[in-house]
């Protein structure tokens, strides 16, 4: 298993709820910018497109590297971080 | 076929089940995915049937080694196969001949090793076959390689401790005590 970040277990440790984009693990500043002009200014919305995306780990990795041309390594990390959360509340 | 942002939802979800590719509901966020997707899996449209015909052939391959453990003249049921499938003829003819080229060497160095006394050179031999056997390219085999050149190895070993345990003929093994 990956040794995970603080951020990551902060963000898994509970409930969501308004936290801002730039709580997931793996998005940074920068990330978190380019998914709040997206559209995806809370952590729940992006954990909406995981759900749409039934949870589906390289499906969404593919498409957080998409939407916001996040690297292989941050895409995975924000993907572990929402399954481990949707894993642990859902 | 060629502009998909046309099709609607529905056609689009059929396609993705078409290629047998995993998806959730096509909606706004995950309609470019989608789309995405659908164009690697048609580049890759053409190639998608050869991996079946290859299972195909795989098959074919072990049924063969499998006649080749049986009898030497696999010439016969090799022209039997290569008829059927025409078309891999060409890598059909490699693999087996080199499956087959390292089971009758071991053989014949086996049988040279009987008639010859100094029988150093079928050492060397063995050797090379070791080095031989692993430039084939890993592939799905019937037995797993790293079996074939343990079984390899403890026959050589067997055949190497038999051959130094050897008396030379001109040793008198009654050796009586003067």
């Amino acid at each position: 298993m990956l040794t995970t970040s603080q951020k990551h277990r902060d963000f898994v440790a509970e409930p969501m709820a308004e936290k801002p984009v730039t709580a997931l693990a793996g998005i940074g500043d920068v990330l978190g910018k380019k998914l709040e002009e997206l559209g995806f200014d809370k952590a729940y919305v992006v954990l909406g497109q995981f759900l749409v995306l039934k949870k589906d780990v390289e499906l969404f990795t593919e498409w957080l590297k998409d939407i916001c041309g996040a690297n292989s390594r941050q895409a995975a990390s924000c993907t572990q971080c929402l399954k481990e959360w949707c894993d642990a509340f859902l | 076929m060629s502009t998909l942002s046309t099709k609607s939802d529905h056609e689009i979800s059929e396609l993705l089940d078409d290629y047998g590719i995993k998806h959730g509901p096509i909606v706004g966020s995950t309609r470019t995915l989608y789309e995405k997707k659908l164009k690697e899996a048609m580049a890759k449209g053409s190639r998608q049937k050869m991996p079946s015909d290859k299972t195909y052939y795989r098959e074919e391959q072990e049924e063969v080694t499998y006649v080749h453990y049986r009898s030497p003249p696999r010439s016969e049921g090799f022209g039997e196969s290569s008829s059927v499938r025409r078309q891999f003829t060409p890598e059909y003819n490699r693999e087996p001949d080199m499956d087959y080229a390292n089971e009758p060497s071991f053989h014949r160095t086996a049988a040279s090793y009987s008639q010859v006394s100094h029988s150093k050179p079928a050492l060397h031999k063995l050797s090379r076959d070791a080095s031989a056997k692993e430039t084939v390219p890993q592939q799905s085999r019937f037995i797993p390689l790293w079996f074939q050149f343990l079984v390899f190895l403890v026959v050589a070993a067997f055949l190497y401790f038999v051959f130094t345990n050897m008396e030379t003929p001109a040793a008198n093994p009654f050796n009586k005590l003067e």
